[in-house]
Formats: structure tokens, sequence, C-alpha cells
């Protein structure tokens, strides 16, 4: 299938740090979910973030955002400084995120969704073109006048990632894209990260399917306890002992 | 336009040819009678805006019903100029519009959501209703104009221009076509809102506050918008009713009236701005029938009807009839949330 | 299946919605129809007030028949026409412009609370309607269509603060519901007070709707009246004498204008709630002249289910007969020609005996008994004001409506 290149890669931009946590630290009560976590990632990467349940790797997602304020710390996009800004303002500022429940609006067509998703960044006579363009890239566009309760579970997935591409971001947070695919439709999915990322799409991850990680992710962040546990390509995580032991006694460890 | 006809469409040109032809087919009286009943539809298109666009519950919108109504008759009684109600009757949308957007800042950029809403606009309301009930003394006031208490204010002129010895009053038919023009304006005027921009970003407050958050969609500002212009509809209807009746009082505000629009628009259908007008209207009609008969049952007949229509046809049973006369008319399959139909049939599972 | 499910419902949602249509077709006749006299009734037989509603609509449904027996008026039978308000104003605004533009009804008698009044008086101003409000309420309405018959302060407070403060003492305690109603009466007892060498030793205003007493009672105790003036109203507000019942001042005289008489507390009240109470009434059901009697018993015969014939009851039973009169006087049913004839000081001998229509104020001119109600809740009436007159609007507002009409509602909170 066709992709138009969603943004050009930036020719310096390897060593430009697109997101920085420093210091990011959340309390819920009495319990520490994010602690003190040093996280950088440059522009252009494909980052996986992978941990036990309970690691706090969806809570990190949602500091990203704005949908929790930390304790302590920051959150720094772009060089600046988005700690104290709305959570609507940061997805204007260029980043996407496709949460773990299921975020499109069921009640409504194919259509609609993309269409709420991205009139905000499109002028309206282009609309219609844009909304076939994001759903002709993950692989949707017969599906568009369809009610979305009525699409299989993988194929609204691919349309929250449509929805979520749908604002040019620079930025891509996936969090549990795989979740409940089957082996073919995780392989298409695969690809399509890959081509965004191929584009200039920054990527952060989380998913449990190991398979999936591997295939796709050039460096991996492991998160235990809320905090960074270990960092590297996937093979030089896979092989390390500490992260095998943590994963040990929970059955979410998905191996070859 | 034509060529993506529909149930819903048909119907409501039919009815719109209806209503402007209907003075000189019904009596004076019909045309008096019918112009009342419009005159509440736009209390029932405020509060599809609020709560069938964009999701927003609220018991308030007899509170700016009676703003509307309160603040026209403020102003035009403490002036013999009749060309002041026009300015009463700008003025009382304004004031409405404010107020309406000072509760909607409080509560929504507060946080404040979903049950919650609900609460504290009905509590506006009957706060209202109550404090209005015991003014009744004389330092109860605004300008000349007493505020009336319990027995409320009559006597209010209704909408009326003076231009030199032009000289035209809103009443009866000139009254019926202000109403009717105005509301083929408006329901025009949101029937494309609806299906643009703006429209759709209601949507997304409406079906998901969060997701739609995570789009870059300002929340509180948007439920602000739409619950200010909502309450600023309700005060028109407000203003119409006076114009009407040339009467207003708390009992406009009392709790069954705060809850007879939200069970209105519940049962109609409440995403669709056609069908909350046509059961409106045909609400109002059936109970004035049902009061002219004497019958001491009435408001049980009225309450088991509106209770049944609830259970039964929970999308609300004039969204169901569109639907029903779509499969059978159009052979239309599916109607979309916004109102426009589709020809294919439901996808299966992958 | 499910499309069938889906049909079912729609199909039994259109049954539903023409049956009703059916069912509810109005049979009352439109346009003119020369043998008959058309009588407009605007009560309310369901809702909060429907216990006074039902009355007066049965005590209109009585005079009529005894006139339509014994020939008619003018020769002519009277129609009734009654649709319910429904106890809501909105309702009476539009029932008000049928009646007078669609079935064009030669006069309209109705309303109970005074906003459903004011909601209507000035339509029938707007198309000369003759309009009677056979209703007690809190008097000050000055228009030429309208003939406010029932009782008003003059009748029901001056009367009854004479009788309570010459026998009990002059320390008064007020407690009344917070509207135009109580507020007006409140202040009506005020000035008879200080006319009659009384003191208010405590006044309190009472939300609608408000059920909890407590903390009223402490303050009535608190401050020791002499009696007790209660000016409350509605269902929620009658809960109060329970309450005095178990935590009031055992046997305390009280004083109302409008408890007893119209919504008979004393016997939907367990005694002895409303013992030494005193209302000061143009009629009750226990009244005991031979005139009240007959009319009761003829009510009961026409109406035996229903509990209570009060004092709206008879007024608009006086009302119907008052237009009547003034009917036949006139030799038409034209309302100028019958304002006329009712302005040439009109009277009748009702229920609650010599009746006359005051020409100036257009409010009536009435016999008022005090009623006292003892331990057991048994009323008699001990005391008698002969002819008493409405006097407050032309004494103190210099209305004349035999000459100019203001078309408005006076209240002395002035």
């Amino acid at each position: 299938m066709e992709l138009q290149p969603t943004q050009n890669k930036q020719v310096t931009s390897n060593h430009e740090k697109i997101l920085e946590l420093k210091n990011l630290t959340i309390d819920f009560g009495g319990l520490r979910a994010v602690n003190n976590v040093n996280l950088t990632v440059n522009r252009g990467e494909l980052r996986g973030l992978i941990g036990p349940n309970g690691a706090g790797k969806s809570t990190i997602f949602k500091l990203i955002m704005g949908i929790h304020s930390p304790t302590a710390g920051q959150v720094i996009l772009k060089e600046n400084d988005i700690t104290k800004t709305s959570t609507w303002q940061r997805a204007r500022l260029g980043i996407g995120i496709k949460m773990q429940i299921p975020g499109v609006f069921g009640e409504l067509t194919g259509y609609e969704n993309i269409r709420i998703a991205a009139q905000n960044y499109v002028v309206p006579n282009e609309i219609d073109e844009e909304i076939n363009r994001l759903a002709k890239l993950v692989g949707i566009e017969h599906l568009l006048e369809h009610e979305v309760n009525n699409l299989s579970h993988g194929q609204q997935q691919w349309l929250e990632i449509a929805m979520t591409l749908s604002s040019k971001p620079e930025l891509l947070l996936l969090d549990e894209p795989v979740a409940g695919m089957g082996p073919e439709e995780t392989a298409f999915t695969a690809e399509i990260v890959q081509r965004l990322n191929k584009n200039g799409v920054s990527i952060i991850f989380i998913d449990h399917d190991m398979e999936f990680v591997r295939k796709i992710s050039e460096r991996v962040t492991v998160l235990h306890q809320g905090a960074t546990f270990a960092e590297g390509s996937i093979a030089e995580i896979e092989s390390n002992q500490e992260v095998i032991e943590i994963y040990l006694g929970s059955d979410v460890y998905e191996g070859a | 336009m034509l060529k993506n006809m529909n149930a819903e469409k048909s119907i409501m040109m039919l009815l719109c040819i209806t209503l402007l032809i209907f003075p000189l087919i019904g009596s004076a009286y019909d045309v008096l009678n019918m112009s009342y009943f419009l005159s509440t539809v736009f209390l029932s298109i405020s509060l599809w805006l609020i709560w069938g666009l964009t999701g927003i519950f609220s018991f308030g919108q007899t509170a700016f019903f009676g703003v509307g109504g309160y603040a026209y008759a403020m102003i035009s009684m403490n002036f013999d100029n009749p060309n002041m109600t026009i300015l009463a009757l700008i003025l009382a949308m304004v004031i409405a519009w404010g107020l309406a957007f000072l509760l909607g800042y409080f509560m929504f950029y507060g946080g404040v959501n979903d049950v919650f809403v609900g609460l504290i606009t009905l509590c506006v309301t009957l706060v209202m209703a109550t404090f209005l009930a015991q003014s009744a003394g004389s330092q109860w006031k605004i300008g000349d104009v007493l505020l009336g208490g319990d027995n409320g204010i009559n006597n209010i002129p209704p909408i009326a221009f003076k231009l030199g010895s032009i000289e035209l009053s809103l009443y009866g038919n000139s009254l019926y076509y202000f109403i009717i023009i105005t509301m083929i304006i408006i329901y025009l005027l949101f029937k494309k809102m609806q299906i643009g921009k703006l429209g759709y970003s209601f949507i997304a407050v409406r079906e998901n506050r969060e997701r739609s958050q995570l789009l870059g969609y300002n929340i509180p500002f948007l439920q602000t918008l739409a619950f200010s212009f909502g309450g600023m509809l309700a005060a028109f209807s407000g203003v119409l009713y006076v114009t009407w009746g040339g009467y207003i009082a708390p009992s406009a505000m009392d709790i069954s009236a705060a809850a007879l629009p939200v069970v209105l628009v519940a049962a109609a259908g409440r995403k669709n701005i056609s069908a909350v007008m046509i059961f409106t209207v045909l609400y109002y009609f059936l109970s004035q029938k049902l009061s002219v008969s004497g019958s001491e049952y009435a408001l049980v007949i009225l309450g088991v009807i509106l209770i049944l229509v609830i259970l039964v046809v929970p999308q609300g049973i004039v969204v169901t009839l569109f639907n029903f006369f779509d499969r059978i008319f159009f052979k239309k399959r599916r109607r979309n949330v916004n109102g426009t139909t589709t020809d294919s049939k439901q996808a299966g599972n992958f | 299946m499910k499309r069938y499910k889906r049909l079912f419902i729609n199909g039994m949602s259109l049954i539903l919605l023409s049956l009703l249509f059916v069912a509810c077709s109005d049979d009352s006749s439109s346009g003119s129809n020369e043998d008959t006299i058309k009588l407009g009734v605007l009560e309310d037989r369901s809702g909060d007030f429907a216990l006074v509603g039902i009355q007066k609509s049965h005590a209109v449904e009585l005079a009529v028949e005894e006139i339509n027996e014994n020939g008619g008026l003018l020769g002519k039978q009277i129609e009734i026409i009654a649709p319910d308000t429904q106890s809501d104003d909105k309702r009476f605004q539009e029932m008000a412009r049928k009646l007078i533009l669609e079935d064009e009804v030669d006069v309209i008698m109705g309303a109970f609370s005074s906003a459903s009044r004011e909601a209507i008086r000035p339509i029938m101003e707007q198309n000369k309607m003759l309009y009677f409000y056979n209703n007690q309420y809190e008097g000050g309405v000055a228009s030429k269509y309208t003939f406010p018959t029932g009782a008003v302060p003059e009748h029901q407070v001056m009367t009854v603060m004479e009788y309570m403060i010459d026998n009990y003492g002059s320390n008064i305690y007020t407690i009344a519901a917070d509207y135009n109603f109580g507020q007006i009466t409140a202040d009506w007892v005020r000035v008879a007070a200080e006319d009659l060498g009384g003191e208010i030793v405590g006044e309190e205003f009472i939300p609608l709707g408000e059920s909890q007493f407590n903390s009223s009672i402490n303050k009535i105790q608190k401050a020791k009246p002499d009696f007790l003036v209660v000016l409350l109203t509605g269902e929620k507000q009658s809960s109060f004498y329970e309450q005095w019942n178990t935590s009031g001042i055992k046997d305390l005289p009280m004083a109302t204008t409008i408890n007893m008489a119209q919504q008979y507390e004393h016997i939907r009240t367990e005694a002895p709630a409303l013992a030494n109470m005193h209302v000061a009434a143009p009629f009750m059901e226990e009244l005991d002249t031979p005139e009240a009697e007959a009319f009761v018993e003829k009510f009961r015969e026409k109406f035996p289910d229903d509990d209570y014939v009060g004092m709206e009851a008879e007024a608009q039973y006086t009302g119907v007969y008052l237009w009547a009169k003034a009917v036949e006087q006139a030799g038409t049913t034209d309302v100028d020609a019958v304002i006329e004839e009712l302005e040439s000081g009109l009277s009748y001998d009702a229920p609650s005996g010599t009746v006359s229509i005051d020409p100036k104020s257009h409010h009536a001119i009435k016999d008022i008994y005090l009623f006292h109600a003892d331990d057991e809740h048994n009323v008699s009436n001990i005391f008698k004001w002969e002819q008493v007159e409405p006097y407050w609007l032309h004494e103190e507002k210099g209305i004349d409506l035999t000459k100019d009409s203001p078309n408005e509602q006076y209240t002395p909170i002035d």
C-alpha cells in the first residue's frame, strides 16, 4: 500500500532530543508509582518501554500527556518544559497517544472518528482527502461508513492509530498497540509502526509481546517498580540476567 | 441535498411547509395556540445542543428560560417606548448567555461533570424559583417593576416596533411568523453547524472527554461554549413565552417544569434535533388535549407514556420512527449519529 | 428475529399513539350554539390544588343543574365547559385563551392560587371577558372585568384579630407561608394588631414546601404569645399541626384565615392538633344556619363521595348565582350590561347569608362567622359579624371601578 511521507526526517536529528524526562516522580497517596525516572528519547527513535505489570509504564505515558501531574520532576518536549502545560495543548504541540483502553468513538462511523481526530489540524476543504489517506495508511478505507462498534478489535486498533496520526505528531506514544491481536494483525501493525518511524516519527511504545518488541524496536528501556531498571538494545536486555529475574514469577512474559 | 433524502429530511420539509401555511388553514385561536407550542421548542433545542450534542446533562434550562422571561419583563416594563422591547429581547438573551457562561465556567473549569452538573443545575433552578417566590413585597423591584413573588409579573408587553407611524406588535399572525422564521433559521444553522468543525468538536466532548482531550480538544472551553449558548437559546424561549402570554411566575421554574424538557428530549431521541422538535410539539399538543377532556388522569397518562417510551425505545421514539421509515421507504440501513444515513450493510467480524 | 422485535416495538408505539389520539378527542363544543349559555370553568382537578379545585368544580355543577332545572337562564340552558387546569399556570393561560377564542363562553369562573389568577386576569381584560374569581385571596385586585367574590383580609383578618385580642390577650406570634398570600396577610395581621392594641412578639415566614417545624416551634415557645396566628398553605406545610401537637404549647389559642375552612385540616389531621383553632370565614360545612345546612345537604346528595364542602365551594356556588341574577336583570349575557347590573348593588341570599357586590371594588359584602375547633376537632360557630365590607380598595387606594379601572393588584406593603 502507498505511504506518503508524513514529514521529512531532520538531517541533524539523530542527536536532538525529542523527549526528556528528568527526575520524574509521582505519588498516589502512599504509593510511589513512578520513582525518579530519567529518560531521554532522541528524534527518530523507535523506543520500547517494557517491564512487569505495575511497573509504571502506562503512568509514565500519562505523565507525558499531562493526565497526571508529577509530584516532582520535569517533562521536556523538544527542549521545552511542558510540565505545566495542559493536556490538550500538549496534543497540539505534536504528541499523539494511543492508550491501553480503546480510544475510538464506538457509536460513530470510522469517517467521523478520523474527522474528529483530524479537524484541528487540517483545513476543511482538505479534510475528506486526508481522512481517506489516513484510512488507507492503516488499511481500513473500505470500512469508513461503518459504525465502529461493529469493527473487529484489530480494525478498531488500526483506526485508533490512524486517528492518532491525524495530528501529524512528531512523537507518538503507543500503549500496547498489538494487545489482543493475532499473528497476522500483529505483523501488519509492526509494518505500520516501522514505516511511520522511517518517515520521521519518533515512537515510544509499551508492549508485552516480546516478539513484537524484538521485531521493531532499536532500543528498549526496562521499568521496574516505577524506576528505570535497564536500557539497551533488545539483544542486550534479553540476555541481562537481572532483567530475566524481575520477569520470572510474572506470567506476562511471552518469550520466544 | 435531495440526493441524500431520508425520512427525517422529508418529514421536516413537510412540517415546514405545513407550518408556513398554517395561518391560512387554522383559526386565530389555533395560530395563537401553535405559537405557544412552538415557543417551547426552543427550550428543547437548547437542551439538544447541551445534552444531545455535547453530552452535558443539565436540569438548568428552565432557569435560563426564567432569566429570559424575567429580564425581558424588567427591561421592557421600565420604559414606555415600545422599541425598548427589542432591546429587552436582546439584553435578556445576552444576560442569560453571560450567566450561563459564568455558571459553566465555574463548573467545567472546576472539573465538574456528568451527574453533578445535573445536580448543580437543578439546585440553581430551584433556588431561583424559591427566591423569586418569596419576593412579594414592594421592596423587591428593579426600576419600577415589582418582582411579584409567587404571583409573578403580568401585563408584560409583547415585542413591538414603532417607527414614526409604523407600529408592529407581535401578536397573532405576526408573532407566529416571527417564531416560525427564527425557528427555521436556527434549525438550518444548527444543522450546518452539526456537520462542521464546531459540531464535531461538541460531539467529541460528548463521546469521550478524556480521549478528545488527548486529540487536542480544550474540553472545558467547549463545554462552557455549548452551555452558554444553550442558556441563551433557553432565554429566547422564555421571551417568546412572555410575548405570547404576557406573564411569568416562579412556577415556570418549579421541579416539574425543570424536569420536563429533559424527559421530552430523552424520550424523543436526544441526539437528533428534528426528533426533539417534533416530539416537543406533539407532547404539548397531546397534553393540552388531555387537559381539555377534563380527565383527572391526564397527568398520569402522560407520565405512563413517557416512562413506556423511555423503557421500550431508549434510543428515542422519534429517532426510532425515523429509522423505521428509512428502512421501509428509503432502503437505508444505518443512521449515523450525526444524522446522515448510509446504504452499506453492517460489517461482519474480521 | 431482531428485525421483527424492532418492527413490533415500532408498531406498538404507533398503536399507542393513535389510541391516545382517539381516547382524548375532546367533546367540548366549539362555535356558537344559540340555544345555550356557555359558562367556562377553570379549576384544578389534578395536581397540587385538586383538593379545592374538585370542590369548586362540583359547586358549579350543582348550581348550574339547579338553574337549568328551574327553566334555565333567560330561557336557555347553561352549558359548562371545564377543562382541567392541572394546577399549572401555563395551562391556565392556554385554557383561558381556548375558552374565550374557541369556545366563546359568556363568562369564566375559576382559579384557586393567586398566581394562576394573575396569569389569566390580563387575558380576561384584553378580551373583555367577564371573570369571577370566587376564592379567598390576599386582596387588592382592581379590575373592571374581574369580580373577586371570595373572602379577603377585611373579612377574615380584622374580624378574627378583634376576637382573639379581646379574649386572649395582646401578644401575637405569626407563622406564615413565605409568598404573596402569607406575606400580605401577615401584614394585615400587623395592621390589625396596631389598630386593636396588640403586639407582634414574633413573626416567621416559612418557604413553600417546607415540612420541618422543630426550630419554628421552639421559637414560638420562647416568645410566649397569647395566641398564634397560622397562615401556612399546602400539603407540606400542613404537617406543622402534627408537630405542634407533639411539641407545641398545649391548648394555646390559634387563629387562621386559611386552614380548616378551605382544606379541612381538622378532618384530615388527627385531634387534638387543631384544638382551640379559630377561623373567621363566610362558610364552613359545619355552619348551623338553615340555609347553610340545606346547601350542604344538596351538595352531599349530588356528590356523596366528596370529603368536605368547604368555603370556596360555597363561594363558587354563590358566584354562579350572583352572575345568573345579574344576567336575568340585564336580560342579556352581554358583558358590559351584566357588569352594570353587578355594579348596581346586587345581592343574593347565599348559603352563607346575604352576599352583595360592592360596586366600587367588585368585591363582596358578606356575613362572617367565627368558627372554633375543640379538642376533638368539633367545629362550631361562636360569633358573627354582619355584612362585613371590603373597604380597603376604596378607602386606602381611592378605587371606584364604576368610574375608572386601573387593572392592577394593590398590596398594603407600602
